[in-house]
């Protein structure tokens, strides 16, 4: 009766039905995360420089160009594993891979970077080209690579960046810069010279054409041809990727080591369900369990239980955290464990009385004459009466608990391999994200801890007439 | 001419589940000097008609109307404001239910009781003088005045609140249940100091209770209340004594006596819904002796120049 | 007959927290000895704080007495523990006064009335069923199927006098505490339900402690009348007689104070008892009706603690204008 009734009780209300719906968003997103993302997400990705490499750093989201005139580079990441075209030789064969784009934007890429991933190979070393060519017909060789052969010892078949993929930032390789000053000298007739092209960078000339004494960006489909010459059959090539560094990534922009936010937010969005209802159902547990053992029971237990949650209630949490932390490093259930610990005596002192009223209430004392024991009294008459009551606070729990994660991330006392959206917020802020205008990195994270928390307590709000008792008779 | 005079008198109010019909037409009136009781079960209306009176309405009043003249002037036309500043509590005072238990715990009783005289511009030493004198006519030792609240007995402080609703003289007092929180025996004093007030002051009365026999210490004149409906009225001989309609008469005879062998009886059945009142005469599913007219409402008839009763067993009297 | 209730010399003394550290007591009941007959309905009679729903109380154990001894049907029960006193809680039974907290709201009625059985263990869900719907018929709730499923704010305050009292009866008991069952319910309702209960009474052969403030309810439905007067029984005896000659001052005046419907009322004043009642917490020396006494004989009264005696047969009386049996005359 009781559970049917609340349900009915909280869709009855708009701030109940809109705090549903928003629930059940944010229950879908999380199940989504979940399910796709691996658990080790915090340390593997999120924690791990090399996999952010090749993002470009704070970045703001894609749709941004929509709203200025001048068109920026989008961030763009070409993978290959399959050549375009091979080439026979007569002692050798030639891998082809074209990786072609169509270059819109007002501005040149922040950058151009190649990755190759797991060379096999057995009678010689093979060989890499780059050639970069442009709408304009040009085209130059940006850079040439030998695998390195094999050590001393080391015996066919040879495997080279399996373990770590061999990773080249053109934009800055010596090599690729004297070939865009030979390029530029001979094929557009600017003279440049590499002092002024490593400051400057090569993708500038790269990407533009002379006009009356200015670069102007030259507009077109680009291709860059990587040939890998391989010199015996069974020699193979795995994997390909071409970086375009961008100034403008995904839907929610990158941080300033370029970790893709949206991932990151995505991520927080079970972590933080986590954090509210693992919080608040354990905190009214124990604050219920608590507060219903001091009232009925009453006596010393009901002194101690008092006196603790007196103590507790006037520690103040933050230091207490902070030392924790210390001990026991950083660790998310260290934190839920101190919330629950700090949370259960405001619950405790309120089922206390409650329990007290209740208990002089004289259908107590009418299951006491029919011989009823304490526990079937607690059971059948007291907790039912509570019930309500404490689901209401235990959602109201939710947010708060949702809340202090994020407070002591924002204080750097999050754990660090569990990303949240209060720590995003921290490291925005600690990188001076608010300073220099990074608005995608502060707002969506901070909207969304307002959002979750506005979820709860719409959902309490909606509860409300359910909740009190005086409210429902009238109905 | 009568001191109040209550003419077809309604109140509804509007909740959730529908309209409340509280008060449904109700006439009277007092005479000076004059106790009149009003008396009917929980939930009958009883009070509603005292706070229609001094106009203490709650928000969700949906019908207010018909008309209380009191003291020649009508009441209903007054405007809220000049109702409050010189009516409420300086001609008509009221007596709540359970007022004892409301006094402020914080304040000394002698203040509460003057307090509506200083606050109309008595000084306070002549405030002071007046409350004690008023505290000695009640019957409380006049050191009462500078006592806490919780230093006063039941009874004491049901005294307070008497004092405090005769503190601006008023001419008529409503009394809602004064002693139904008191035992029989603290209960037989104030009704002593009721009588013994309105005898001295020549205090109007309307007193309202669902006792009928409590209220018989003080009344004159009665008018039972059914479901918001005034079903009998009349001169506390005939109402005590001689009642006319079926409901008084099972009233009356459902009160244990404890000077007679007479066994108390009852009325079987709930009493009604205010929400849904039955159709007809609003008696007449707990009716002894229903028959086909009751299906219909029933006139008020004049059974005599005392007494009135609205009832079809009636129909051949004139 | 052996009596099925028996208190002897039972005292009940509460701890009152007054200020910080003053820890007084309060002689809630001081010293009763009493018994109720099987079968008969005694009235305990007293003003609020005189003792009589601590009495009540004390002899369904729901509390454990200062001193004293409680017996129930031969049996001392003075002491047992909460598990030793199962049989008693089948056998013994109680009616609440307030219709409105005496029935949990979250339960319906059949719920209500199946918990005593739950308890108990008694009879299969069948069973269960055709029990509480006999239940309900004897209480007059029909249709009962209707009234099993209603949940208390749906019922009127003698409907819910009812439920409590098909509860009471669920496990067939013996005794019946019936606590002011009628003070909180419409005046034209009380007689129906006291006729009830009276009517199950004769059935069933129960025994009634009838607790109640008002007399003359006493007077028609109970047997014997003990009034109470701050914790100690004054006066008590077969309830006619009671009321028709009343010996202990309190009783008088406790007679004279209840109003009858008469006109003639108010032209007259009214007796009352002078003073109220003092707090348990301060009772006067020897005599404690001695302050408030119209016969109050100095020197007597206030030095010397009148005991019970029985002044005539079956009459008992503590107060110093009856220091021996009165001749029948």
């Amino acid at each position: 009766m009781l559970r049917r009734s609340v349900v009915k009780e909280l869709l009855k209300t708009g701030s109940g039905r809109v705090g549903s719906i928003f629930f059940l968003v944010l229950i879908g997103i999380s199940i989504y995360v979940v399910a796709t993302y691996p658990l080790d997400f915090g340390v593997r990705s999120w924690r791990n420089p090399a996999v952010w490499a090749d993002y470009p750093k704070a970045a703001p989201p894609v749709w941004t160009n929509l709203l200025s005139n001048l068109r920026s580079a989008e961030h763009q990441v070409l993978d290959k594993s399959q050549p375009t075209q091979i080439l026979m030789g007569e002692t050798s064969r030639t891998n082809v891979y074209e990786f072609r784009t169509n270059f819109l934007s007002d501005e040149p890429p922040t950058l151009i970077s190649f990755t190759l991933a797991g060379v096999t190979f057995y009678e010689r070393s093979p060989l890499l080209n780059i050639r970069f060519i442009r709408p304009d017909q040009n085209q130059l060789l940006l850079y040439s690579f030998v695998v390195p052969g094999p050590t001393a010892g080391e015996q066919a078949p040879i495997k080279r960046y399996y373990e770590t993929p061999l990773r080249v930032a053109l934009s800055n390789e010596r090599s690729a810069i004297s070939a865009v000053a030979d390029f530029s000298r001979s094929s557009l007739g600017v003279d440049v010279d590499t002092a002024q092209l490593t400051r400057e960078g090569i993708l500038k000339i790269l990407f533009s054409s002379p006009e009356a004494g200015h670069f102007r960006i030259l507009k077109g489909v680009y291709a860059v041809q990587v040939a890998v010459e391989l010199y015996d059959s069974r020699d193979s090539v795995g994997s390909l990727r071409l970086v375009l560094g961008g100034s403008t990534f995904g839907v929610l922009g990158t941080d300033s080591i370029g970790r893709d936010l949206a991932v990151g937010i995505l991520f927080g969005f079970p972590v933080a369900l986590f954090i509210g209802l693992v919080t608040s159902t354990l905190t009214t547990l124990v604050g219920a369990f608590a507060g219903i053992v001091s009232g009925y029971f009453g006596g010393k237990t009901d002194t101690l239980i008092q006196r603790v949650s007196d103590i507790l209630n006037n520690i103040p949490l933050l230091p207490i955290l902070i030392f924790l932390a210390f001990i026991f490093g950083q660790n998310l259930f260290v934190i839920i464990f101190v919330l629950i610990a700090f949370s259960w005596p405001g619950l405790t002192v309120i089922m206390r009385s409650m329990v007290l009223q209740i208990k002089s209430e004289q259908f107590v004392e009418a299951a006491r004459v029919l011989g009823a024991s304490r526990m079937k009294i607690v059971v059948q008459h007291i907790f039912p009466q509570t019930a309500p009551y404490v689901l209401a606070q235990m959602i109201f729990l939710a947010p708060a608990a949702i809340l202090a994660e994020a407070a002591l991330s924002f204080l750097g006392l999050g754990d660090p391999s569990i990303p949240t959206w209060g720590q995003i917020l921290e490291s925005g802020f600690r990188s001076g994200a608010v300073y220099v205008g990074f608005w995608w990195w502060i707002i969506p994270p901070g909207l969304l801890i307002i959002f979750t928390a506005m979820t709860f307590v719409l959902i309490a709000l909606g509860l409300e007439p359910a909740v009190n008792p005086r409210l429902r008779r009238l109905r | 001419m009568p001191i109040l005079d209550v003419r077809n008198l309604k109140l509804h109010y509007s909740t959730e589940r529908g309209l409340v019909h509280a008060v449904d037409d109700v006439s009277f009136s007092i005479k000076e000097g004059e106790a009149l009781g009003i008396v009917g079960e929980s939930g009958c209306g009883k009070t509603s008609i005292a706070i229609s009176i001094m106009r203490l309405l709650p928000r969700n009043v949906a019908v207010y109307s018909g008309s209380v003249s009191f003291d020649g002037g009508e009441m209903m036309q007054l405007p809220a404001e000049e109702f409050r500043s010189s009516i409420r509590w300086k001609k008509i005072a009221m007596v709540f239910q359970g007022a004892m238990n409301s006094l402020n715990p914080v304040l000394r009783a002698g203040l509460q009781v003057a307090e509506p005289l200083i606050a109309n511009g008595t000084g306070k030493s002549e405030a002071e003088r007046r409350t004690r004198e008023l505290l000695h006519l009640v019957g409380l030792p006049t050191e009462v005045f500078s006592r806490f609240p919780h230093e006063l007995s039941g009874g004491m402080k049901q005294r307070v609140v008497i004092a405090m609703s005769l503190i601006m003289n008023p001419k008529l007092l409503i009394l809602d249940e004064p002693t139904s929180a008191l035992d029989v025996s603290i209960q037989a004093q104030i009704m002593n100091l009721l009588k013994k007030l309105k005898r001295e002051l020549k205090l109007s009365t309307l007193f309202i209770t669902h006792d009928i026999a409590l209220a018989s210490d003080i009344c004159d004149r009665f008018a039972v209340l059914y479901a918001g409906q005034i079903i009998e009225s009349g001169d506390a001989d005939h109402i005590l004594l001689a009642p006319e309609h079926p409901y008084t008469q099972k009233l009356l005879s459902s009160t244990p006596r404890l000077r007679s062998e007479y066994k108390p009886d009852f009325i079987s059945g709930a009493p009604p819904d205010l929400m849904t009142p039955p159709v007809g005469c609003r008696f007449h599913p707990r009716c002894p002796y229903v028959f086909e007219p009751c299906k219909t409402d029933p006139p008020t008839y004049s059974l005599s120049e005392l007494q009135e009763s609205r009832c079809w067993l009636h129909l051949n009297h004139q | 007959m052996k009596p099925l209730i028996n208190l002897q010399n039972v005292k009940m003394y509460f701890q009152v927290r007054s200020g910080f550290f003053r820890i007084q007591l309060a002689k809630a009941v001081d010293d009763v000895t009493l018994s109720i007959n099987r079968g008969e309905t005694l009235a305990l009679v007293g003003e609020s704080g005189s003792g009589k729903t601590t009495l009540g109380r004390l002899t369904l154990r729901i509390l454990d007495p200062t001193s004293g001894r409680i017996e129930f049907d031969g049996q001392n029960i003075t002491n047992l523990k909460e598990d030793e006193l199962t049989w008693f809680r089948r056998r013994a039974q109680a009616i609440f006064q307030d219709p409105y907290s005496s029935l949990d709201p979250f339960m319906n009625v059949f719920q209500i009335l199946e918990e005593p059985l739950k308890i108990h263990n008694a009879g299969d869900p069948r069973e269960r069923r055709e029990r509480i719907l006999q239940a309900l018929r004897e209480v007059r709730l029909s249709p009962e199927e209707e009234f099993a499923s209603k949940y208390p704010y749906m019922l009127s305050g003698g409907q819910r006098q009812r439920v409590n009292l098909a509860r009471a009866l669920m496990l067939k008991p013996e005794y019946i505490v019936a606590d002011e069952p009628v003070s909180m319910i419409d005046v034209s309702s009380r007689a129906e339900i006291l006729e009830l209960l009276r009517e199950l009474q004769q059935r069933y052969g129960l025994t009634i402690l009838y607790i109640t403030h008002d007399i003359a309810t006493a007077k028609h439905f109970a047997d014997r009348i003990a009034v109470m007067y701050l914790g100690r029984i004054v006066e008590y005896g077969s309830a006619a007689e009671i009321v028709k000659q009343p010996l202990h001052p309190y009783t008088i005046a406790l007679i004279e104070a209840v109003p009858e419907p008469d006109p003639a009322n108010r032209l007259r004043e009214r007796s009352s008892i002078a003073g109220e009642q003092p707090s348990p917490i301060k009772i006067p020396v020897a005599c404690r009706f001695h302050p408030r006494c119209r016969f109050f004989m100095p020197g007597k009264c206030d030095v010397i603690d009148p005991p019970l005696i029985e002044v005539k047969k079956g009459r008992y009386v503590a107060c110093h204008l009856y220091p021996e049996p009165m001749s029948d005359a």
